[in-house]
């Protein structure tokens, strides 16, 4: 940026302005540094409290042990009981913090599908774990003539879940579906189109918007469309390129570039639900899809606490 | 930092993340909770602050955090919720502010001017806390500072 008069004028008057803030407002913060303060000291409680009552236990467990085996046996070293499962189970939890505990190393996923009227109804659940970001494909096998298609890309942040489904008529035998997925962790940062409209070639703007990506995927961002992401952590994402760069596809560009990681995937068959699929009520079809979740008090961390300096 | 500092901190900085949180859902009763979720956040991830003289950063990056999640949810359920008006939960004194024509700006350079002009943070800064590749910040603020211009000068009023 440059810095001119008129750069100076505006921070003289940013730095002139006072505020007054509402009692309202005043009285909620207020209420949410107590309820930090006490939401910090039940955490430092929890995070002794499970390796403290563990270690109570197995030293309970392990006396008992003891105390019960032939006198001759009450020699055994320090070594061995440290060796022993009660004490496998104990160290990594005295050792580590809360989270790392929690920490899983791979998404959930649960696939079920249903022949409704000639048709098959599949649904797909994905539920992160981790504390990375992930995009997720999938896909039946055979399923052809699509009904209902699979998103092509779903944004799963950590905590989230979400449902995504698929209809294809059936064809001949009802073999059980075969469905497969991937996972892709994303490991860069990211530029979220949220400024408004997604511009094309001639419209005011367009050059604008077109160096600001560019920019940013030169700079290792990886580039998000807008879109129908209504929901908060998990939805159908689409990744974008600069129009420049020609009509190649942006997940193959991405995953070169390292910015997205493939890590897992899974074939295997769909569980079968006997008896007719209920129709979606009307309030499940005005969800989007896939719904995403939060777990009740989970604490989310997401793309933006994820890098920088936090 | 311990959690009374972070407590004096949060206290102090209200004014300034009400404001944020407002520049960035625009409705009072979101920026109020978004910015009571930040509060809570930073005491619960207050072990992951690693340097005390960021917490002005740190606590805007989480209150930026929590509004751009809060205007998901608001997205998808505004279409089904009637909400009251409530008094702003922060204003300027003064007549004419800056704020009142920085607020007017589009999404994404309203936040990065704020950020800029009145947190004082250099172009690194606000595109850590936006979390944003620093290009990206860099083009928010040169558009929002000649779209304001800009307005200033529609309005009549000088510039400098």
């Amino acid at each position: 940026m440059k810095h001119d008069a008129f750069d100076e004028s505006l921070r003289r008057r940013a730095r002139e302005e006072t505020f007054e803030v509402s009692a309202q407002a005043d009285a909620r913060v207020t209420r949410a540094i107590r309820r930090g303060m006490r939401a910090n000291r039940k955490t430092q409680r929890a995070t002794w409290a499970v390796p403290m009552t563990v270690a109570v236990a197995a030293c309970a467990i392990a006396a008992v042990v003891w105390l019960t085996q032939p006198i001759t046996d009450r020699t055994v070293s320090i070594e061995a009981d440290f060796s022993s499962r009660v004490f496998e189970t104990i160290l990594p939890l005295t050792n580590g913090t809360e989270e790392e505990n929690e920490k899983n190393s791979d998404i959930a996923t649960d696939a079920s599908a249903a022949v409704e009227r000639g048709v098959w109804r599949a649904e797909a659940r994905f539920s992160n774990d981790t504390e990375d970001i992930y995009l997720v494909s999938w896909s039946v096998d055979g399923a052809v003539d699509l009904l209902e298609p699979p998103d092509e890309l779903i944004w799963l942040e950590p905590g989230a879940s979400c449902t995504d489904y698929a209809a294809w008529p059936v064809e001949g035998e009802q073999e059980t579906p075969v469905w497969q997925y991937t996972a892709y962790r994303v490991t860069a940062d990211m530029l979220h189109w949220m400024d408004g409209d997604w511009l094309r070639p001639g419209e005011e703007g367009y050059a604008a918007q077109q160096a600001l990506i560019t920019d940013a995927y030169e700079n290792g961002a990886l580039v998000l469309a807008p879109g129908d992401w209504e929901n908060g952590m998990a939805g159908p994402m689409a990744l974008v390129l600069p129009d420049a760069m020609g009509n190649i596809s942006p997940l193959e560009t991405y995953l070169a570039a390292g910015l997205v990681v493939e890590e897992s995937g899974k074939t295997g068959h769909m569980r079968v639900e006997t008896g007719a699929t209920p129709a979606p009520t009307a309030v499940q079809r005005s969800l989007p899809t896939p719904t995403a979740y939060m777990p009740a008090g989970r604490i989310h961390e997401g793309p933006l606490l994820s890098s920088g300096i936090l | 930092m311990d959690r009374e500092e972070l407590g004096r901190q949060a206290w102090e900085m209200r004014a300034a993340l009400l404001r944020l949180a407002m520049s960035i859902l625009k409705r009072p009763q979101d920026a109020e909770d978004a910015v009571s979720d930040a509060i809570v956040r930073a005491f619960v991830r207050l072990d992951t602050l690693r340097n005390d003289a960021a917490v002005r950063a740190w606590l805007m990056k989480i209150t930026v955090h929590c509004c751009y999640e809060r205007a998901r949810r608001s997205r998808r359920e505004s279409l089904h919720e009637d909400v009251e008006p409530l008094c702003q939960p922060v204003w300027p004194r003064e007549e004419g502010a800056l704020l009142e024509q920085i607020t007017a700006l589009p999404d994404g350079e309203r936040e990065a001017l704020l950020l800029y002009y009145y947190e004082g943070f250099c172009v690194k800064d606000v595109a850590q806390v936006l979390g944003l590749p620093r290009p990206a910040a860099s083009m928010r603020l040169s558009r929002g500072r000649r779209r304001l211009r800009e307005m200033l000068q529609k309005e009549g009023r000088d510039c400098l």
